[in-house]
């Protein structure tokens, strides 16, 4: 049986991204459910992202309007515009960053990341990707209709699986197919004869180039009768993700995908079925969904706790929750997740991101333990970042010189062992970082070296204990 | 003895000093990678979509010097290497290796469907995969798992990269990734390994989550003491130039001259995004890429190590026939290709491309890229390539 502070820590750990000091000492005088109640109620508002403030294409409408400008020169200045969007993708980035620890949003924040692997989408332009990700946000506790299908009518996810290409004359499958395979049913569960006449439904879904906005275009769209799956009819966009929410099999792969972000990366069927039942029969309310994973008893069974890898992520939010990082120049963060091989607004693939043991190879795995020691001193990890875009090595130097602008905050940490033994020290520290028992074997080895520290014994110990395998996973 | 301050993130041993490795660890049949037949294959990436019109330059084509009024290279400027084609003038190093009859260069590679995205072009390339096919193995990792079913070793592929790209990930088995054997050896070491492994033998053969974290732990251990002991033994005394990616074939070559039983090493050259300004961008890229590759080859041969070496070369995609508003090229699709080493069939090994019979500007492929991976899976590598590469590929005549 876990104790209730170890539920709590579990709740903080899948719910959020774990605890701060802050948190993990007021949660020893709390009730579970006043914690569940206070994350879901913190999680109602939401805090849009706002780095990027115009659409690059917007003042250039008036120049083109007037026919007195050049157009070759307008077209360059378009791709320069197109490309200080892009290098504002960073400010976007740690924006994001911040706010996925911040104490007033956690489950929505954790929850649009979750969606933003889900819906993998990739924009070169910054001003598209912001508004995609708040619209991400703004259903991210909705219900799935709203959420899908605003993001069938955001320019990114337009532009990105080439709906503006989609027309009654030729159209592009590539949205339709996405839909049907990632984003609903999941693979196995219709035809290519279906991606095809749900493509042509989409036909004319479009977005305006200067108010980002959805366009219909009626002379573009197929208005002709289709057949999808089984049924005949002049089917657009809506009827198709109507009939896909209809079927059953969507609430169980979105549930089943749902399971793995929170709670464990090997199915559990029953569960997930449960889980599935309850989203259908709720018309996919989010919300009352992880309510509802967040207060079964299932969800606190030993079995669950302290069994995922952590994405990289998850690995770094934990360490900006438990050790108070910060830094004075935020893009070191971006490099910091370019190093470990997860950065928002890059997902590798329409597939989304690795998970689970697809993190954990050879080399990631030493550059993951290492990882918190040379943050504590400010040193270089001396992790080789892959950039396809720019040469070898500019970014890893730079890097290097934004990790020296962090501070953790330790007079909190040290403030919360103040008068313990080394044995509770320990004890405390191994509840506080890992959340369940250290074998023993180690947990002696460690307290052996501690009794040998004179000073900073608390950071030696911290810092080791945040470098076994133990710490990769939550 | 007390840890004064400033120490206190050394990284202190777990364990009293001397204790060392479990025997079963540095067991030397476990070390070993028992696909590895002495051949072995090294593959450079050309990352961001390296122009391939002007680095073989079609300089008897019309068509070519219309489309790209500023950026055509000027035929009295090009290595000639036939009499229609030749290479950009920055890549003495590999005229020289085309010269000496080790150098094949396959034009026209592709797949049908081109994607003209950087990221999902090079998934299909890493993959395998058709272009709207997701997969989340590599060709390469596949490899690792069909030819080696009782390997705790992930040596048998090496990255000079810190971050293992998707070609070596397998569903069981992954490829080692490691920017130099030093910096790889000081990790493992600063990650107190050894000392782990021994405080948590029983762990490593769970079946949890934490176990597979202890087995990679182990496996991780065994191939850092694997590439220690290899290591010590060789250092080459050749120069090579002073860029990063010369520096990674350098450490290839030692590497292979230690005697690792590693069957595909992989390095990567980014940077040829060339948008914009393409011309000095990439003549400079160009250069790093064909004097580094020449010091390799030089490298090998001095030491007896070419014969049984191939060098693969390429890129996630090849660049609109056109030039842009920007001096630049923006991407496109089917590409060129080079193969060396001494039993290749040397010289150009198809015609040129096509510049007229374009499909909406781009060129159109005529060698699917899956049937040189099966060429080289299959006449070099000598094993089947349709473990691999999950469907059958005809081989070509390059080798």
């Amino acid at each position: 049986m876990l104790s209730k502070s170890q539920k709590i820590q579990h709740l903080y750990n899948r719910a959020a991204f774990g605890m701060s000091v802050d948190q993990f000492q007021a949660a020893q005088k709390s009730r579970l459910k006043t914690e569940l109640k206070n994350l879901m109620g913190n999680s109602v508002g939401e805090l849009p992202l706002t780095a990027i403030a115009e659409n690059p294409f917007v003042r250039l409408r008036e120049d083109w309007k007037d026919k007195s400008f050049d157009r070759e020169e307008l077209k360059k200045e378009l791709n320069k515009r197109i490309k200080e969007s892009r290098v504002k993708l960073g400010d976007l980035n740690t924006q994001w960053m911040e706010q996925l620890t911040n104490p007033q949003a956690m489950v929505r924040e954790k929850l649009t990341l979750f969606w933003h692997d889900h819906f993998a989408v990739r924009s070169n332009n910054g001003y598209h990707a912001q508004i995609h990700n708040n619209v991400l946000r703004k259903h991210a506790l909705g219900k799935y209709r709203d959420l899908l299908l605003a993001v069938a009518k955001d320019p990114a996810m337009l532009a990105f699986l080439n709906n503006q290409q989609n027309n009654k004359r030729k159209p592009n499958e590539n949205f339709a197919r996405e839909l049907l395979e990632l984003y609903t049913l999941g693979r196995g569960h219709y035809t290519e004869k279906d991606i095809k006449e749900a493509a042509r439904a989409f036909t004319g879904w479009k977005f305006d180039r200067y108010t980002c906005q959805f366009r219909f275009i009626s002379r573009q769209h197929d208005a002709g009768q289709k057949e999808f799956m089984g049924k005949t009819g002049d089917f657009d966009g809506e009827d198709i993700i109507d009939m896909v929410l209809a079927n059953k099999q969507t609430a169980y792969y979105l549930s089943a995908k749902l399971f793995q972000y929170y709670v464990s990366d090997q199915p559990d069927e029953p569960i997930i079925q449960k889980m599935a039942d309850r989203f259908y029969e709720s018309d996919y309310d989010i919300e009352d969904l992880l309510t509802y994973v967040f207060s079964a008893d299932w969800f606190y069974e030993e079995r669950f706790i302290h069994n995922k890898i952590k994405s990289p992520q998850e690995l770094l939010h934990g360490i900006r929750q438990h050790f108070g990082l910060s830094y004075e120049m935020p893009r070191a963060l971006i490099f910091l997740q370019k190093s470990l091989g997860q950065q928002l607004f890059f997902p590798p693939s329409v597939n989304g991101w690795s998970v689970g043991r697809e993190w954990v190879n050879s080399s990631s795995l030493v550059n993951r333990m290492r990882l918190v020691n040379h943050l504590a001193r400010n040193a270089d990890p001396e992790i080789r970042v892959k950039d396809e875009l720019d040469d070898q090595g500019k970014s890893s130097v730079r890097g290097a010189q934004l990790l020296k602008t962090g501070r953790m905050n330790w007079p909190l940490l040290e403030a919360h062992l103040s008068g313990m033994r080394d044995e509770q020290k320990l004890d405390a520290l191994i509840e506080f970082l890992i959340s369940k028992p250290l074998n023993a074997n180690t947990k002696r080895a460690l307290l052996s070296e501690l009794k040998k520290q004179e000073d900073d014994a608390i950071k030696w110990l911290a810092v080791t204990i945040a470098g076994l395998p133990e710490y990769q996973l939550a | 003895m007390k840890n004064s301050r400033r120490s206190f993130l050394r990284q202190s041993s777990l364990l009293a000093a001397g204790s060392v490795l479990a025997p079963s660890f540095i067991n030397s049949f476990t070390n070993r990678f028992q696909a590895y037949n002495g051949k072995r294959l090294v593959i450079v990436q050309l990352s961001g979509g390296n122009d391939g019109l002007n680095t073989v330059v079609p300089f008897r084509n019309d068509t070519y010097y219309q489309k790209r009024p500023q950026l055509a290279i000027k035929s009295n400027e090009v290595l000639r290497l036939t009499d229609e084609l030749g290479f950009n003038p920055a890549m003495s190093g590999m005229r020289s290796l085309f010269d000496d009859g080790v150098l094949s260069v396959i034009n026209n590679v592709g797949y049908p469907n081109p994607d003209r995205s950087h990221f999902r072009s090079m998934d299909i390339w890493h993959t395998g995969s058709n272009s709207d096919e997701i997969w989340s193995t590599g060709w390469l990792g596949r490899y690792l798992d069909a030819s080696c079913h009782s390997c705790e070793s992930p040596h048998g592929i090496v990255e000079l990269d810190d971050n293992l790209s998707l070609a070596m990930k397998g569903e069981r088995l992954n490829g080692l990734a490691m920017s130099n054997p030093k910096s790889f050896l000081n990790k493992v070491r600063q990650s107190r390994a050894s000392q782990l492994i021994r405080l948590n033998a029983e762990q490593a053969h769970e079946e949890t989550n934490l176990g597979y974290l202890y087995k990679t732990l182990v496996e991780t251990n065994q191939s850092a003491e694997y590439v220690a002991q290899k290591i010590k033994r060789y250092k080459t005394s050749a120069s090579y130039p002073q860029s990063g990616f010369a520096k990674d074939l350098k450490t290839i070559a030692e590497l292979i001259g230690s005697g690792m039983e590693t069957s595909v090493y992989y390095a990567s050259l980014g940077g040829f995004d060339t948008h914009a300004g393409q011309k000095g961008k990439q003549a400079r890229l160009l250069n790093t890429y064909s004097e580094a590759m020449k010091a390799f080859v030089d490298d090998l041969k001095r030491n007896n190590l070419f014969k049984d070496t191939l060098i693969l070369t390429f890129s996630e995609f090849g660049r609109r026939v056109g030039q842009n508003a920007s001096a630049g090229t923006d991407h496109g699709t089917a590409n060129n290709l080079f193969v060396i080493g001494e039993s290749v069939k040397a010289g150009m090994f198809n015609s040129s491309p096509n510049l007229t019979d374009l499909d909406n500007g781009d060129l159109k492929y005529e060698i699917d890229f899956r049937r040189v991976y099966a060429t080289v899976l299959e006449k070099w590598l000598r094993v089947s390539s349709e473990a691999s590469l999950k469907r059958e590929f005809k081989t070509l005549n390059f080798i």
